[in-house]
């Protein structure tokens, strides 16, 4: 896969891991795309891990996809690129615990994973993710 | 909201569906502790949000460790007749003092949810 463990602090011009570069030149064209939040500031989470994977059959097991950190506003390169997406039960987790150990906070969670379906692999999907020390929110955006 | 009378737990939770504004009445909900060596869950409870803020875990139960609440929320959303975004919600949380209330709620839409720790 890529190597995604650095934050960044604008769009990159590439996306070098995917397989079809023609047309996705921008950050957020994608079917799946995210953006954290801290609360607690006010200001996006940055240098936040997330770690996307897929449930696959048979055998009910997690397939990894794809692991990013978020840059300075709070997003990351799109998890699915176009045409990438199939339907079914996908998986974000988030490395919250290491990111408010980072900013010297304890927290109640040691990660935070969302466990979601995608019907419409042709549909723009966004889930983001409000987080706190001691809550978090998440929802379906598009 | 405050429990009432019955127990008194150190580990709680109430389900509030946010659509309606009324408690998540019939939500399945169970609770596992993470146990080491070998780093498995093992489930300590299976209820079902009745309105009541029920105990979980009753006084002197509680260990610190890892812990894990599933919430079925899929189910639920099926029996009002919606579909939803999530299969269920998982919140995955650390008790660090067996001696402190703890109170985990969940509210939940079909597309959207927020936890936080209460007292």
């Amino acid at each position: 896969g890529g190597e995604y463990g650095a934050a960044r602090t604008g769009p990159s011009p590439a996306l070098p891991s995917l397989p079809q570069a023609d047309g996705m030149s921008e950050v957020g064209k994608g079917t799946l795309t995210t953006h954290v939040l801290n609360t607690a500031t006010g200001l996006p989470a940055a240098g936040l891990g997330i770690r996307l994977a897929q449930l696959q059959e048979p055998g009910l097991q997690w397939m990894e996809l794809a692991h990013r950190h978020t840059d300075a506003d709070g997003r990351c390169q799109p998890f699915l690129a176009q045409g990438q997406a199939k339907a079914g039960t996908y998986k974000l987790h988030f490395e919250t615990a290491e990111y408010w150990q980072g900013l010297g906070h304890t927290s109640f969670y040691p990660f935070v994973e969302v466990v979601f379906i995608i019907t419409d692999p042709a549909q723009k999907l966004h889930v983001p993710l409000l987080i706190s020390p001691y809550s978090y929110t998440t929802y379906r955006g598009s």
